[in-house]
């Protein structure tokens, strides 16, 4: 191994390891300058869900301006990931290899734009190329992709470089290219101030946590089970739940779409389309895999299981004859007012599962020895 | 290799006909799977052989045992094994085991006409077995030496021991970590609850064997544990 490499996977990102529990999904990372070690939380979210909200976004306010808002998300994303993992400007001499590094890793979570690249330090000239990148091989937008370039450049040589993208069909593969450079004009800096309180709100004691879900590990699943049982599987690092594609990311990805589409003034839009897409999603899963006919009792535990392999936390359910109550144990966004991303995907599943149109009525903190949201819809 | 069947043939094919003779093997799986029905089959097929096979129990009292047995087909003739003493079911309290366990231990060492033993649960049995001061020690190299300790007990030439363990792989304590390493295979009984309830048999481990990589779908019914046929 000659010294660069060594550096990279020593000091500046030695190898992380993912802690699979129901509920929650980790990644551990120890890195050997400071002895500190770092957490990460990931969670899983339906690909066709986030495409959908992509189309459906261009439907309404046209290609250029839904490039706007994943092209910030992608730049937030990044920026939020950096941050979490304290990720520190590396030294001009280092920078092309640590930028290289950075965007070949995210191909384990199907992002392949580090497939190919080409990238002039001095100048900051980046070029990157890869096909079949989660999401954008089925909505071909890829500002999202154009956000996450321009963001680790810009991180990491501490100077802001835009991206500009061009996506194509060839052979079947949806392709991303995507050029970042000085010259372009500036389309987003990131306020590292709204971010950081992003990355904030998701610091918790992580090995408390651990330790309370473990009364959970008989109850309920974890990704590593769906794999073991053959209801998850990889493929070209894509995981595929039941046939349908996941997109990973770390636990607040919702919360920079979110912020995004409000700034955006399209509340209005994610909300409904989280709530379809979902209830669409859900019932293509039950049909495909023949579980149209179980029970809601069957059904409700499939969708526990599900959330919780997935990471959202530990989904406890109670129902009385109006309201349906979901406890979610170490929830996903344990800040209340930013759980409405994922209680409006469960408004969809619901939806499905009760065959009729439940309403979210609230989300709440609830005061526990473990940390819980609490979502209540009326039914 | 001499191999001793489990019992169940689909099981037996994936690990090359058999557990390998006089090996200590683990049979982990969360509560419910059907790890003490498993090692019913196990016990019967000695049994059928014409060998002796004793079951020890630390958490259910015999008639609970009985109870269990007598709901499958093959009931009966498990029972009339009993009787005939081919199996020997022991079922202790803790208080009686912690009196007994290092004579019964040197019976089963001694006792050459015993070649199948069951361990239910091999948790509980270890707990009591030793020092509970001892087990509060934070050196992983004691408790794996203590765990090595046990098993040269049950390790003698033509004695097959099957501990059940009552916990699901990858989510061991301090305790339950060294097993994997220790024993001489792993079957592993899991569950999962997706609409239907789905149970699956998979044996990552089987030292001597060329075992079987994918893992089996089950179900527990009359028969006892019946292999499903994956391309339903």
């Amino acid at each position: 191994m000659d010294i660069k490499s060594y550096i990279l996977n020593k000091l500046f990102f030695p190898k992380a390891v993912t802690i699979n529990e129901p509920g929650l999904i980790l990644t551990k990372i120890v890195r050997k300058d400071n002895s500190s070690l770092l957490i990460g939380r990931l969670a899983y979210l339906f690909e066709d869900v986030l495409v959908d909200l992509q189309k459906k976004t261009v439907e309404q306010i046209g290609l250029a301006k839904t490039d706007e808002i994943w092209y910030q998300i992608g730049k937030d994303l990044i920026t939020s990931y950096f941050l979490t993992l304290k990720v520190k400007k590396p030294p001009k001499f280092f920078l092309d290899s640590v930028v290289k590094y950075m965007l070949q890793r995210f191909s384990v979570t199907g992002i392949t734009i580090g497939n190919e690249i080409d990238f002039d330090k001095n100048c900051l000239d980046l070029q990157l190329k890869g096909s079949n990148n989660v999401l954008h091989r089925k909505s071909k937008q890829g500002a999202v992709l154009g956000g996450i370039a321009s963001g680790v450049l810009s991180f990491l040589s501490g100077e802001n470089v835009e991206a500009e993208t061009n996506s194509y069909e060839k052979d079947g593969e949806v392709f991303c290219e995507i050029k970042c450079s000085k010259k372009y004009f500036l389309r987003y800096v990131p306020d590292f101030l709204e971010i950081k309180e992003c990355v904030k709100n998701y610091q918790f004691d992580f090995k408390d946590a651990e330790k309370k879900l473990k009364i959970y590990e008989n109850r309920f699943s974890c990704l590593n089970q769906f794999l073991r049982f053959k209801k998850a599987r990889m493929k070209d690092n894509i995981v595929y739940f039941l046939g349908f594609a996941l997109m990973a990311g770390e636990i607040n990805t919702s919360d920079h779409i979110w912020r995004n589409y409000e700034k955006a003034g399209l509340t209005d839009l994610i909300s409904k389309t989280l709530v379809s897409s979902s209830e669409k999603v859900l019932k293509q899963i039950f049909r495909d895999n023949k579980l149209d006919q179980r029970g809601i009792r069957d059904k409700v535990k499939f969708l526990q299981n599900m959330m919780a392999g997935f990471g959202w936390g530990i989904p406890l359910y109670r129902k009385t004859k109006n309201e349906i109550v979901f406890d979610f144990v170490y929830g996903a966004q344990v800040k209340t007012n930013s759980f409405l991303f994922y209680a409006l995907q469960l408004q969809g599943f619901l939806n499905f599962i009760f065959k009729k149109k439940v309403k979210l009525v609230k989300i709440e903190k609830v005061k526990a020895k473990t940390v819980i949201s609490r979502v209540v819809y009326k039914i | 290799m001499d191999r001793v069947n489990i019992g169940v043939k689909e099981v037996d094919e994936m690990v090359e006909g058999g557990l390998p003779k006089g090996s200590v093997i683990g049979l982990s799986g969360p509560p419910g799977v059907g790890k003490s029905i498993f090692s019913l089959h196990f016990l019967l097929e000695g049994a059928r052989n014409g060998e002796k096979c004793v079951y020890i129990n630390l958490e259910e009292p015999e008639e609970n045992i009985n109870h269990m047995i007598k709901q499958f087909e093959f009931g009966e003739e498990f029972l009339k094994f009993v009787e005939d003493e081919k199996i020997v079911i022991r079922c202790f309290t803790y208080p009686e085991y912690e009196k007994i366990y290092s004579d019964l231990f040197h019976k089963i060492k001694e006792d050459k006409n015993i070649h199948r033993l069951v361990i239910d649960s091999f948790n509980c049995f270890f707990t009591s077995t030793f020092n509970p001061e001892a087990l509060m020690l934070n050196n992983a190299v004691n408790m794996r030496r203590m765990i090595n300790h046990a098993f040269s007990m049950l390790r003698r030439k033509g004695l097959t021991s099957l501990l059940i363990l009552e916990m699901e792989l990858g989510r061991e304590g301090r305790f339950g970590s060294n097993i994997p390493y220790l024993v001489d295979g792993m079957i592993n009984l899991d569950f999962l609850e997706m609409g239907i309830i789905e149970r699956r048999i998979f044996i990552p481990k089987m030292r001597w064997t060329n075992q079987y990589k994918e893992s089996k779908g089950y179900e527990i019914g009359r028969k006892g544990i019946t292999i499903l046929d994956d391309s339903d």
